[in-house]
């Protein structure tokens, strides 16, 4: 019998682009538990929220995920617009779902470059990141920036798409349409892909709805949901398109799934390119939101995307509350990685696509007691570093009412 | 073993083309009109009405009185968030964004820069504003 082994990896690790750790048990080379840790990048959003107009909210929203900005920001403003009620105008959900769309491929091509260097290909990381710049040089184009767009505003866009942008970007489609076919046919045909990939980081479907998987993560495990077929938001419900799905349930099908939806992505956009109606970009909003809550569920191309907000009829919200896609995500990688190899652990985590950043957030629930003041949190965690570190808080001043 | 290796032919083909990274900052890229990068400042345009230090998410725009109706612009670099929430603000249009994106100073004090001194001549600056699509820019 071998001697069991805990390896820590993380916080800071090679493989892992974001601080998280994870202690790996292994009997031998056989993972036997993985314990997730999460919480080095807590940086207290949803509080400051709270002391910030709805218009300064959206900017620091935008900021909650580098590579899905526009999916929180999108999904932020819909529960504000519910609240308020809102009718966006048409062109402005069109716009939102291109942008949207286009956030969806170049998160998607930047995952599958990341999942090609940790498997050691890194010729095909370097193709995707290639193909990847046409889309941010689009999306540039389209809304000033790389990234943190910054395209929405309460109650519209603030950017239209003129005649000649609709060519660029149809062209754009065009070429990155051709190269998605050679990625897939390498993805899917390349014996040492195919062979590196599959049945690591088996997730059945049942374990898959156990541990609350969404996006490609439960698509590949037979999970046919997706929040833009499901609660057809923005323009999804005028464009056809299909859930992509996979009975797979390894890192292989997660990534046949999510080539599958780049397809389906450049579909989406030809279609609503074709259709995008005349109408105004946006409606005046108010600077007071009525009371109010409302929970808004947007397809990140991670996952869903959950937002909650209650607004008391100031400029600020009462409560923001966010649900990364990863979350829900983070789970299931124990289960992937039961019975799996330690050499298995980075493409199974990167499998999931995590964003680890966006991800963390403050529970409070200390000894069974789950209701304290922020006045008392304060004091707790004063108390804790003092006891367990040694070191002391007191003297620090931050305004906190 | 047929299926080995589907990417060395495109491997190879890359070694008879052209590097697709650009020689920076020996060629400099073109930048669009509607990039998003440095703020440009109109000081015969500005009302003082401050509605964009009111609305800037990272408090990185003062707008000081500098005389009777003459109004100043004092700009960080280090706070802003480049949203151009202000062009999209400002009643009267009088900032505007540039494609100037090489922003990075060794010396912090360089960071704030008093817009109303950099000449619109200046080779940073594009003439035309980005025209922010809005009906009524004063509501948000």
């Amino acid at each position: 019998m071998a001697k069991k082994l805990v390896i820590p990896i993380g916080p800071q690790h090679p493989a892992l682009k974001e601080p998280a750790s994870f202690d790996v048990t292994l009997q031998g080379e056989k993972v036997e538990n993985i314990l997730v840790k999460l919480g080095y990048n807590h940086r207290g959003i949803e509080k400051a929220c709270e002391n910030k107009p709805y218009l300064h909210d959206l900017y620091l929203i935008e900021r909650v995920c580098g590579i899905c900005s526009h999916s929180h920001a999108t999904c932020f403003l819909q529960a504000v617009e519910e609240i308020a009620g809102l009718n966006v105008p048409m062109r402005a959900k069109y716009i939102r779902s291109i942008i949207g769309e286009m956030e969806r491929i170049h998160s998607h091509l930047l995952w599958l470059g990341v999942a090609a260097h940790e498997i050691g290909f890194d010729t095909l990381l370097m193709y995707t990141w290639r193909d990847r710049e046409i889309i941010m040089d689009l999306l540039a184009l389209l809304t000033g920036n790389r990234v943190n767009y910054a395209v929405n505003i309460l109650g519209g866009v603030r950017k239209d798409i003129s005649e000649e942008e609709k060519g660029q970007i149809l062209k754009a489609m065009d070429v990155l349409e051709e190269r998605t076919k050679y990625y897939a046919h390498v993805a899917t045909e390349e014996i040492t892909i195919k062979k590196r990939l599959s049945k690591v980081g088996y997730l059945s479907p049942e374990d898959a709805v156990k541990m609350g998987a969404v996006g490609p993560t439960g698509r590949a495990s037979k999970i046919t949901r997706d929040i833009r077929a499901e609660d057809k938001y923005a323009a999804y419900g005028e464009v056809d398109f299909k859930v992509i799905s996979d009975d797979n349930c390894d890192v292989f099908g997660r990534a046949v799934v999510r080539i599958g939806e780049l397809m389906e992505s450049y579909s989406i956009i030809r279609q609503l390119i074709k259709k995008l109606p005349v109408t105004p970009l946006k409606v005046p909003a108010p600077l007071r939101i009525p009371a109010g809550e409302a929970i808004s569920r947007y397809e990140a191309p991670r996952g869903e995307d959950i937002h909650y907000v209650r607004a008391n009829g100031t400029d600020k919200p009462e409560r923001v509350k966010l649900r990364a896609p990863t979350l829900a995500n983070v789970q299931s990688v124990s289960t992937m990685l039961q019975k799996g190899y330690l050499a298995d652990v980075t493409i199974v985590i990167a499998a999931i696509d995590p964003c680890f950043s966006c991800t963390d957030r403050m529970i409070v629930a200390v000894n069974g007691k789950d209701e304290m003041t922020w006045k008392q949190l304060r004091q707790h965690s004063i108390d804790w570093y003092k006891k367990n570190r040694g070191v002391d808080f007191t003297k620090v001043k931050l305004g906190i009412k | 073993m047929k299926n080995i290796g589907t990417v060395l032919l495109e491997a190879l083909k890359s070694l008879f083309k052209k590097p697709v990274t650009s020689e920076y900052p020996l060629k400099k890229r073109e930048i669009h009109g509607s990039y998003a990068g440095m703020i440009a400042f109109e000081q015969n345009k500005c009302i003082g009405c401050q509605i964009c230090v009111r609305n800037c998410p990272a408090n990185a725009i003062k707008i000081p009185k500098l005389a009777d109706k003459v109004f100043g612009c004092e700009f960080s670099m280090a706070n802003c968030i480049f949203c151009s929430q202000c062009v999209l603000s400002c009643p009267k249009k009088a900032l505007h964004t540039t494609d100037n994106f090489e922003l990075a100073q060794i010396d912090k004090s360089k960071l704030i820069v008093k817009l109303e001194e950099l000449s619109p001549e200046s080779k940073s600056v594009i003439p035309e504003p980005a025209e922010p699509k809005s009906d009524n820019p004063a509501s948000q």
